[in-house]
């Protein structure tokens, strides 16, 4: 801990003494001449600073059309401007519609996280204490295979174990004597579903931010709890868990922020936004794209979007003052 | 005391390894389950739902997808193709653009980290974005598929964190040496952050051969020409789900997971 604590001293200092001469060089050396002599920096910058002002910030204006009644054929700038009439309807007169979209993003989100999050450390641990290390890094290895799968993939493999007539769960339901389920209209199964399949899909890539982290621990910790009697089970909780405790505190907050954020690509590739599952899976991102790929109503679709933005960044704003605040190793 | 803490340990061992072999199985078994329901025999697959055994091999799923019509094959060629220039393209921009952003003598740094920055807390959203697509004229083009993804915050701030863990005195000595900016960045840091640079690029690939959206959002309804890989089993997909006559592309389906 103290180490880390040193080093991280040291390679601020180190940090701010190059700062610093920067600084006194642009000073000296008047900032137009430094401009010129390292115009070649400018030139790395140029193709990253034109991507993003074309795709990420000429995008944040496009906002407008949230405000406006926006057509194809007429335009951002043609568009007639009805200021909050997009957001009055949505909270007014739609308010069952909203109520649902709402609803859905975040639970889908929560249940995601409170049941990902325990299992993904725990997996960690349990991970961390296998002996032999081929054995290791072998099970390490297959639990990164599924992040590389698509949710198409994974949207496919699914209908083999969900389908009505011979997916593998109805047989092995039927086994028990239990009639076929038709998953793929049984809304009260699907939070449970895709918080599952992300669980399968993201589970061995989670454990990589903590066993990068598990490295940084103390050997002398370990020594130390085995004289004392520490089993195994006590080294766990004793001295692994906290020593994660700042990647967990992080991975927590981060989590906490995407609450608003709604995985639509997983939820369109599993249930193709079928008609029948959208009462509980029908989120911010599904009217989106119902609205891009040909029902129209884009006005209202980014009203929507600007809404979820709009808490989404409040949400990251905050954690990442409870990061600063708690003094854990903030990334952002 | 000692040999119970053995026993105890032992115990722990056998609970863990079955666990872990529990889930390993669960991790596999899925694509096992594909493999198999794509070499067993239609009928039997019908008549009997899915199953871990191969009954009644076959290929002929297999010679279905590739007779289907040239759009498989196409689209994979063209998926790997877009992949790589995305991805060569991605980690370029990025190499770059963090290699500029650690330089104390970039005059005006600050507002360029912070320029970065902010995209990575709001964004104009989907329809917004596939507007400007529309507006400066690549939608249904090949550049649709490349351009947007291209810089990457997250990439550059893994590199940015990366140069700052290099050690600053070889830069310092090309300097002394009379080395521009440009060969500080190809003498030097080019080859000391290869390794970080290929993982990079491996992410991106993966990244964008994945990616169906792209297809579905920029490129007009029939044009099919420039369809991924993934939306195109996406539509493969999409088609038995509604269409039970199509019972033979179950097989189909099941197998072009394999790809991703």
């Amino acid at each position: 801990m103290k180490e880390t604590s040193i080093k991280k001293r040291e390679k601020k200092k180190v940090e701010e003494s190059a700062l610093l001469r920067g600084m006194k060089e642009v000073a000296k050396g008047k900032t137009c001449t430094t401009i010129k002599r390292h115009w070649g920096l400018y030139l790395m910058l140029l193709p990253a600073f034109v991507l993003v002002a074309i795709f990420c910030y000429a995008p944040m204006f496009g906002i407008v059309i949230a405000f406006e009644d926006f057509t194809l054929a007429k335009g951002i700038f043609e568009s007639e401007f009805v200021g909050m009439k997009n957001f009055k309807q949505i909270f007014f007169a739609d308010t069952l519609g909203t109520y649902r979209v709402f609803r859905n993003t975040i639970y889908i989100s929560i249940i995601r996280i409170a049941t990902n999050f325990p299992v993904i450390l725990l997996f960690t641990l349990l991970v961390n204490e296998i002996g032999n290390r081929k054995a290791k890094s072998l099970v390490q290895t297959i639990s990164y295979i599924p992040h590389f799968v698509s949710w198409i993939a994974v949207g496919g493999m699914a209908y083999n174990l969900l389908s009505v007539d011979g997916g593998l769960l109805n047989q092995i339901l039927g086994w028990f004597g239990v009639e076929p389920i038709v998953w793929y209209s049984e809304n009260d199964y699907w939070w449970a579903i895709l918080a599952i399949s992300s669980l399968w899909k993201g589970m061995g890539w989670a454990t990589l931010i903590y066993i990068s982290a598990l490295g940084s621990i103390d050997a002398e910790l370990y020594d130390a709890c085995e004289i004392d009697g520490g089993g195994r089970i006590r080294k766990a909780l004793s001295v692994t868990l906290p020593g994660l405790m700042n990647v967990i505190a992080l991975q927590l907050i981060l989590d906490v922020g995407s609450i608003m954020g709604d995985n639509y690509i997983q939820i369109m590739a599993m249930t193709n936004s079928s008609q029948s599952l959208s009462e509980s899976t029908s989120v911010v991102g599904s009217l989106t794209f119902k609205a891009l790929t040909g029902a129209g109503g884009y006005s209202k679709a980014s009203a929507y979007g600007l809404i979820q933005s709009v808490i989404g960044m409040g949400l990251v704003l905050l954690t990442n003052r409870i990061i600063s605040k708690t003094d854990s190793e903030g990334v952002l | 005391m000692k040999s119970s803490g053995k026993r105890n340990r032992r115990i722990f061992n056998i609970f863990n390894g079955t666990i872990m072999v529990v889930l390993m199985l669960i991790f596999i078994l899925p694509f096992w389950m594909i493999v198999s329901a794509s070499l067993t025999n239609n009928s039997i697959l019908r008549a009997e739902g899915m199953s871990f055994l191969i009954k009644g091999f076959t290929f002929e799923a297999y010679s279905f997808l590739f007779s289907m019509s040239d759009l498989f094959v196409r689209s994979i060629f063209l998926t790997l193709f877009i992949s790589s220039v995305t991805a060569f393209l991605s980690v370029v921009v990025c190499f770059l653009a963090s290699f500029a952003l650690c330089r104390k003598q970039l005059v005006g740094r600050k507002f360029f980290n912070i320029y970065l920055l902010i995209p990575m807390y709001f964004g104009g959203g989907m329809i917004p974005t596939y507007l400007i697509i529309r507006g400066i004229g690549i939608y249904d083009t090949i550049w649709a598929h490349i351009l947007p993804g291209l810089t990457s915050m997250y990439f550059i701030m893994l590199l940015r964190n990366y140069f700052y863990g290099l050690p600053a005195s070889l830069e310092e000595a090309a300097r002394l040496d009379g080395a521009g900016d440009f060969s500080v960045l190809f003498h030097i840091f080019l080859p000391l952050s290869m390794p970080m640079l290929v993982t990079l690029f491996l992410m991106s690939f993966v990244g964008k051969w994945n990616d169906w959206m792209t297809s579905l959002l920029y490129f007009g309804a029939t044009n099919q020409k420039y369809w991924t890989i993934q939306y195109v089993l996406q539509q493969i997909i999409m088609d038995t789900i509604c269409d039970t006559c199509a019972r033979k592309n179950r097989a189909v389906i099941t197998r072009v997971n394999t790809f991703a």
